[in-house]
């Protein structure tokens, strides 16, 4: 196989949403390899289960997971406080010379949370509850928006999370419908 | 969509988008005629029993009222749209024209761009920047089990959630509807 420069495992979504205070996360399962399925039911959400926190990443694989690992220390180190962890973990690019471009992006949310960290240090909190990341992360937010903005609307996050990441996968060719879901 | 090859083209220009569902039809598209966005126009107009769009520079209006013309006296719509595909492909006065044309009735919708013409099985079509998203607000919004609203005040949501994620596309739009 030849290895390019830029030969991370890419391409997934992600969609959290917070609503009725419930959390619901969902993952897809496909990991690309440039052009190629490289594997159709990876894991790319998990919960946090001391703090009580969902979470799930995108990009390249390792460094998600080294994002998620600093994640979790400021959160123990902070007592599950979810917005300050997650500033004191941006604080850290600023300051610390060790740290590189992670090539990734994690979502976290909680009952009362929902944040969106990326490796180059970004923090965002989205107006409306709704995180989505990854190559399908537009197309999840505007199915999701729009479930949202139905009379009929399901009251369930798990649901709603389910149906937008589903309407992702039919459209993004790096989303595929093998969907986890986990809840708060 | 079928046309959108390379991501880079992607330009500003005016989206539209039509929907046909259990025997209703609309069309809507986000261009304003009355305070145009650089050269690009996006025409919507209900011409005998069907919906028809337009979206492309200012030099396609000629093209568009032919079209509009031959959908106007067509006899069997899939016919038509593939001999309106065959004309903007082969006629060389065309050749410099990019736009798109979709024609909708109450049967099908179907999707027209030089030597491709299709028919949308699912009968969303969308075009331009936002489209995407449009799609994607439109298939959720038809994943209901029940759904109450109407095409129009489903084409109408799809605007407002694609304007809300595409800086491109703008949330006021006209919309028509086949009666």
């Amino acid at each position: 196989m030849t290895i390019k420069k830029d030969n991370a495992f890419h391409g997934t979504t992600i969609i959290g949403l917070r609503l009725n205070g419930k959390a619901a996360i969902a993952g897809d399962g496909q990991v690309t390899l440039d052009d190629m399925i490289f594997k159709a039911g990876a894991r790319k959400v998990r919960k946090i289960e001391d703090h009580g926190v969902l979470v799930g990443f995108a990009g390249s694989a390792a460094d998600g997971l080294a994002l998620l690992q600093r994640f979790e220390e400021k959160l123990s180190e902070y007592n599950g406080n979810i917005p300050r962890a997650a500033v004191e973990l941006a604080k850290d690019w600023r300051t610390d010379r060790y740290l590189r471009r992670l090539e990734a992006m994690i979502v976290v949310i909680s009952k009362d949370h929902s944040f969106i960290l990326s490796g180059n240090g970004d923090v965002v909190e989205p107006d409306d509850g709704i995180c989505t990341i990854g190559s399908g992360s537009g197309y999840a937010l505007a199915a999701a928006r729009a479930i949202l903005s139905c009379k009929s609307a399901p009251k369930d996050p798990a649901e709603i999370v389910e149906r937008s990441l589903k309407i992702a996968a039919d459209i993004c060719v790096y989303t595929n419908s093998n969907i986890s879901v986990l809840t708060l | 969509m079928f046309w959108t090859k390379n991501k880079e083209k992607k330009r500003a220009g005016t989206t539209i988008i039509g929907l046909h569902f259990e025997g209703q039809a609309a069309i809507g598209t986000d261009f304003d005629p009355e305070n145009p966005d650089g050269d690009e126009v996006g025409i919507i107009k209900a011409c005998s029993g069907m919906l028809m769009g337009f979206t492309g520079n200012c030099e396609c209006a000629p093209i568009a009222e032919k079209f509009e013309t031959m959908i106007n006296n067509c006899e069997n719509i899939d016919d038509t749209c593939r001999e309106i595909s065959t004309i903007w492909q082969q006629d060389p006065s065309f050749n410099e024209l990019e736009g798109k044309l979709i024609a909708i009735s109450k049967e099908g919708s179907y999707a027209i761009a030089p030597g491709n013409a299709e028919r949308i099985k699912t009968g969303i079509v969308a075009v331009g920047p936002g489209e995407e998203y449009a799609l994607a607000a439109i298939r959720a919004v038809l994943s209901q089990p029940e759904v109450s609203e109407t095409v129009s005040e489903i084409v109408k949501k799809a605007f407002t959630v694609a304007a809300g994620v595409c800086v491109l596309v703008n949330s006021s739009a006209r919309i028509i509807t086949l009666e």
